[in-house]
């Protein structure tokens, strides 16, 4: 190979390097309707430090900061400085699946598929996350359902998780393991039925913390089964997650 | 040599396929995934009878699908204990809506993956109503525009994530709120080497929200100051209660430890009645005792465990008592 034809490789080689290594940056206008930010701000330092349990906020020699007026007292309230950002800060709520797939489920045997539910507030007021279906698992032709589970010993609720693992058993319920969910589910035997909004159910607690929360992430295991009098066919319902942040 | 410039050319070509087949699945992994982001998660208005307020909740899709959305507005009541809200099934407030011309509460709207919305939430309050607190959530329902693997799914899961409304309808900008201590939980006695542990819970009785502003403090015997913690500011919400929490830990249980704790001590929980600077404080006070219970529980059940073992010993050894009866005898 000669020198001309190795420059060419090497500079070819070099810019699909280059495309392939290259990332998007995306920068930010920091403005609204009332105003723009053009200026950053001076000070010794300040930011975000957090550990798994706690978040703390400082801003170290920063001028004019403060809160100026209060709420109820006055007709205004400003909070000025850094600082200030951080009670204003967003809530996220995060589902890593929409969709479970519990695929063919045969008699006499439970069929299970699970997904991610994230949170994060900033509040130190916390969060909490309901959970409600809107009816049993339904056949799509509306001519049956799949019963939410009542567990092995036919004693779990909507806000008490019993075992389930009784294959013959039939039933539709959820497990939840990972951050912040209700002591009842000791492992992952323990089930409940979802909450019917149908029947008039009430939602269920299936997260909360009165703290701040920073990504704290739980598994939702479902679980269903039936036997072998259960027609066949299409089965389905939709399950909602709500998040509220705390005050 | 032109076989090698076309080697290296091949595989140049196969390793641009190659991630490019990655980043596609890759995206398409995410397509189930949902993911949205409201700010602020809580938002206090105070405003008159007759007037109308606006304040904006932004909404981002943070996730990798288009968002279909749909705004409701819920009531929600304190939890006494906590401050997180037990949604209530019904949305009473009728003087709100969204003000932009193009959505309303139960309309849909669409958010593109990494769009930003702000919704404008205007509040109209009629001047003949009455002064009065409400507490609110502005829920923003998502799922997935379209998803074809969530046709033939069994249970299609939604998302709902809420920004709460704290409404104040006042006739002036007076904080009326009126805390009080309702009570402070700990044990009456102590041993001499447990920390001092103890809750309390705070209720306005008030007409509006007010932030808990205070201390709570441990005197000993003496009347001298041991221990004082800050107070969180905690919005404790008009006609609820809820557990205070020290400011350092965010924690709702307060606690002193010393290697050693003797006599009575003094629980003394100072609270501003409300934010206003000449505002009253409410005081509740509470007295324990510490004793060393497990110096004096340690002898005394070691004579108890003795004893006891003599009238087993006494019982189950029948030989020596025949003996003895014996000796009688003679």
């Amino acid at each position: 190979m000669n020198n001309k034809a190795k420059k060419i490789i090497g500079l070819y080689s070099a810019l699909v390097f280059i495309f392939l290594a290259s990332y998007p940056v995306w920068a930010d206008r920091l403005e609204s309707d009332s105003y723009v930010v053009t200026f950053g701000n001076f000070n010794v330092t300040s930011g975000e430090k957090s550990s798994a349990s706690y978040n703390v906020t400082d801003t170290v020699g920063q001028v004019a900061n403060g809160p100026y007026g209060a709420y109820g007292s006055s007709t205004y309230f400003v909070g000025g400085g850094f600082q200030y950002i951080y009670q204003i800060d967003s809530f996220a709520f995060t589902i890593s699946d929409v969709s479970v797939e519990l695929g063919e489920i045969i008699p006499n045997t439970h069929s299970s598929a699970s997904h991610d539910l994230t949170i994060t507030s900033r509040g130190a007021g916390g969060y909490i996350i309901y959970a409600y279906e809107d009816h049993p698992l339904r056949h799509t032709n509306n001519s049956t359902d799949i019963p939410d589970t009542a567990c092995d010993a036919a004693s779990c609720t909507i806000s008490n998780a019993e075992v389930w693992t009784n294959t013959s058993i039939p039933g539709f319920g959820f497990n939840m393991t990972g951050n912040d969910v209700p002591s009842d589910f000791t492992d992952s035997t323990y089930f409940r039925p979802f909450a019917d909004d149908e029947s008039g159910d009430p939602m269920q607690i299936v997260m909360s913390s009165s703290n701040i929360a920073n990504a704290r992430t739980s598994t939702v295991t479902y679980k269903a089964g039936v036997d072998v009098t259960q027609s066949s066919g299409n089965y389905q319902t939709n399950i909602s997650y709500v998040a509220v942040p705390g005050y | 040599m032109k076989n090698k410039i076309l080697k290296t050319s091949a595989i140049t070509v196969f390793i641009i396929l190659l991630s490019f087949v990655i980043y596609v699945n890759k995206v398409n992994a995410q397509a189930s995934r949902i993911n949205l982001s409201i700010s602020p998660p809580v938002t206090y208005m105070s405003i008159k009878p007759g007037e109308e307020q606006t304040y904006q909740i932004r909404v981002e899709n943070l996730g990798d699908s288009t968002l279909e959305i749909t705004p409701s507005l819920l009531d929600f009541d304190a939890d006494n204990k906590t401050g997180q809200p037990i949604v209530k099934q019904t949305g009473t407030f009728k003087y709100i809506r969204i003000n932009d011309g193009l959505s309303s509460f139960g309309e849909s709207f669409y958010l593109e993956p990494k769009q930003k919305k702000a919704i404008p939430i205007t509040v109209d309050i009629p001047r003949s109503e009455q002064e009065e607190e409400y507490a609110m959530t502005v829920f923003f329902t998502f799922k997935n525009k379209t998803d074809e693997k969530q046709k033939d799914s069994q249970a299609k899961v939604a998302g709902t994530v809420g920004s709460n409304l704290i409404l104040l309808v006042t006739r002036n900008n007076l904080d009326r709120g009126n805390i009080i201590v309702k009570n402070i939980t700990s044990m009456p006695t102590i041993d001499s080497f447990m920390p001092i542990r103890f809750t309390a819970l705070a209720e306005n009785i008030g007409k509006n929200a007010t932030p808990a502003s205070g201390s709570a403090k441990i005197s000993n015997w003496q009347n001298r100051e041991i221990a004082e913690f800050e107070i969180h500011p905690d919005m404790i919400l008009a006609n609820s209660s809820r557990e205070l929490r020290e400011k350092d830990f965010l924690s709702n249980e307060f606690r002193f430890k010393k290697p050693f704790l003797l006599g009575i001590y003094r629980i003394s929980i100072e609270l501003n009645k409300n934010s206003s600077p000449n505002s009253d404080v409410f005081v509740l006070n509470k007295t324990i005792v510490a004793l060393p219970f497990s110096i004096i529980l340690l002898p005394l059940s070691g004579i108890i465990l003795y004893s006891g073992y003599r009238v087993i010993l006494k019982k189950t050894n029948p030989r020596k008592k025949e003996v003895n009866e014996t000796d009688q005898i003679k």
